[in-house]
């Protein structure tokens, strides 16, 4: 017999009056890993908001068992269930062992008894075989570190179901595994964990099933020995038609992007040569490198030695906004959230950069109508009247793509392009980076995902500690 | 789970339904797998083949004749998907409305029917 812990059945759920799920059926059994993977986003933070407690409209909930009601959800999901994800939850100026105890409801008594809360957390480390001083200060930790006091403070408050969501979005390929294999022991503890990722990699890797959610409906349960791309892309991108839209060819191209033995304090000995229309994925092993190398491309930090050219002259921009007039520009990470003004319409938005080559472009109609010409049909929305706010997300990241499209730089640094979006919305950004590269434009992807490195693009170049370690 | 007892004629429908919708006009080999699993108070049987499948339009209106109860379904309502439609209601009917069969299907990927029934026993009738 399995234990069920955890039972959702036909759950309909609002946001904003839209339905972001519509007939969710979900059971989770005691010690499994159970994988979601979701259509888009919305239907995502449904899950984890229902999964947390969140309000839906309606549908029965079970936990254990027993039937619990709307009202009943926060209380019973507050102490059961627990969520690790980009949010930092922990204070940065306290110890580990004072964010487990003390920074918590469970902790009642009125004096802290130092010496029992240590003593307590070293016993909870010891036993969950994590390495870190139970002393030492949560701002000292690394993010791996900061992740494992986030599952050992969970365990110790009594959650039984974990959920693990975005880790893609913070740590590297090689540190996610480390946190998985941690997850996969502590099953040994009765915790069962749900792993809500973008990214197939990690699902198939540690899930021992996979609830596969598409139009606000669980579509299938699939067994872990049932789990492949091609089963999950039939599954999520029925609508798509899958054509060839970057055959395999010889970038022969102009240099545009040279990094010539590129020095900064954290970066050394730096070389490569971007080609026109060329995309080469820059795959960042740690955070230092990652952060390092977008500081530099924009302009935040200073070289110490070597040279960047940019289409044959130096590259030293003093801010981003520099950057982008030399003629590199940037889509950061989650650029639906951070990319866009919702309080303007679509082609204010669509000019927005076009306004620092055409200042006049605001009081011009004749160019912004053009532009709409342009774009409408790619859009397929009336650019003029449609509110941000009711376009779905695949439009909008069309938005913020064909923004850079249209201003038609050099290069295009794309962050972690593929880490915080849907299996659909990857293949249309997919598109769109194929896009860029007929219309001529050099495209460089930062990630620090190793399946996102080989999902678009020619070439892949490995760093680890500021240097290259490796180009394929 | 052998100890556990369902009514009659549950899965047969089922099953005829997987071959005769799922397996029979496909070209290469089809599998029906049947797994059979408890829960402290259900027995969930799940009938999986890797048939033909069927539309998400197909779907969505056999899940919501599925969800009409009983009592409300006009006549007209009863043709096609027949068999499921029945087995569901004769569950319903026996054993209480959280109980029941769930159908999900992918065009070429086969269907999975789900059927949620109480722990009935020989000696204690249902057991949870």
């Amino acid at each position: 017999m399995k234990r069920e812990i955890l039972r959702l059945e036909n759950i309909v759920k609002k946001e904003n009056n839209n339905e972001v799920l519509s007939g969710l059926y979900l059971n989770v059994f005691e010690n499994e890993t159970l994988g979601i993977i979701c259509g888009n986003f919305h239907e995502k933070n449904g899950v984890i908001d229902l999964l947390s407690g969140g309000d839906y409209v309606s549908g029965r909930v079970y936990f254990d068992d027993k039937r619990i009601y709307p009202e009943q959800l926060r209380n019973n999901f507050d102490d059961q269930v627990s969520t690790i994800s980009n949010k930092k939850t922990l204070i940065s100026d306290l110890s580990v062992a004072e964010n487990m105890f003390v920074v918590s409801k469970n902790y009642t008594k009125r004096l802290i008894n130092k010496n029992d809360i240590y003593d307590k957390t070293e016993l909870i480390l010891k036993a969950l075989n994590i390495d870190i001083s139970s002393e030492q200060l949560v701002q000292n930790l690394s993010i791996v570190e900061y992740t494992f006091v986030e599952i050992a403070k969970a365990y110790a408050n009594g959650c039984c179901i974990m959920i693990l969501t975005d880790l893609s979005y913070f740590l590297s390929t090689i540190e996610i595994e480390q946190i998985y294999k941690k997850v996969s022991r502590l099953k040994n503890f009765g915790i069962t964990f749900l792993i809500i990722e973008d990214h197939e990699d990690a699902l198939f890797k540690f899930s021992d099933r996979l609830n596969v959610i598409h139009g606000g409906k669980s579509i299938r349960v699939l067994q872990n020995n049932n789990l492949s791309p091609q089963i999950i892309s039939k599954l999520l991108i029925e609508t798509i038609p899958e054509k060839e839209l970057y055959p395999d060819r010889e970038i022969k191209g102009n240099q545009i992007l040279v990094f010539n033995n590129v020095y900064t304090q954290k970066l050394h000995d730096i070389e490569f040569t971007l080609h026109q229309g060329e995309i080469i994925n820059l795959l960042c092993m740690d955070e230092v490198s990652y952060t390092e190398i977008v500081d530099l491309l924009r302009g935040n930090i200073k070289l110490t030695g070597g040279i960047i050219k940019l289409n044959n002259k130096d590259y030293t921009p003093y801010s981003c906004w520099d950057s982008v007039k030399s003629g590199i520009c940037f889509i950061s990470e989650n650029p639906i959230s951070n990319m866009l003004f919702y309080d303007m319409s679509v082609i204010d938005n669509l000019c927005f950069s076009m306004g620092i080559r055409i200042p006049s472009i605001w009081f011009k109609n004749r160019f912004r109508k053009n532009i709409a010409k342009k774009y409408s049909d790619k859009l397929k929305v009336d650019v003029f009247n449609e509110r941000l706010e009711d376009l779905d997300t695949a439009t909008l990241q069309k938005l913020i793509y064909s923004k850079w499209h249209l201003y038609n730089p050099h290069v295009i640094v794309c962050m972690k392009p593929f880490t915080t979006i849907g299996l659909p919305l990857r293949s249309i950004t997919k598109e769109l980076i194929y896009e860029y590269t007929n219309k001529g434009i050099s495209v460089l992807l930062i990630t620090s995902n190793i399946t996102e490195a080989y999902y678009a693009g020619n070439r892949v170049i490995v760093m680890q500690n500021g240097r290259i370690v490796s180009e394929e | 789970v052998l100890q556990y007892m369902l009514p009659k004629l549950i899965l047969q429908p089922i099953i005829e339904n997987a071959i005769i919708h799922g397996l029979e006009n496909k070209i290469s080999p089809g599998s029906i797998i049947i797994k059979v699993q408890t829960t402290q108070s259900r027995l969930i049987i799940n009938v999986i083949d890797d048939g033909l499948g069927m539309s998400t339009d197909v779907l969505d209106k056999l899940n919501k004749k599925i969800a009409i109860p009983f009592a409300v379904q006009a006549n007209n309502e009863k043709k096609g998907g027949i068999a499921l439609v029945n087995v569901n209601n004769r569950i319903q009917l026996l054993c209480g409305e959280e109980y029941g069969i769930r159908v999900s299907s992918s065009i070429n990927l086969g269907t999975d029917v789900e059927i949620t029934l109480p722990l009935i026993t020989q000696e204690n009738g249902v057991d949870a």
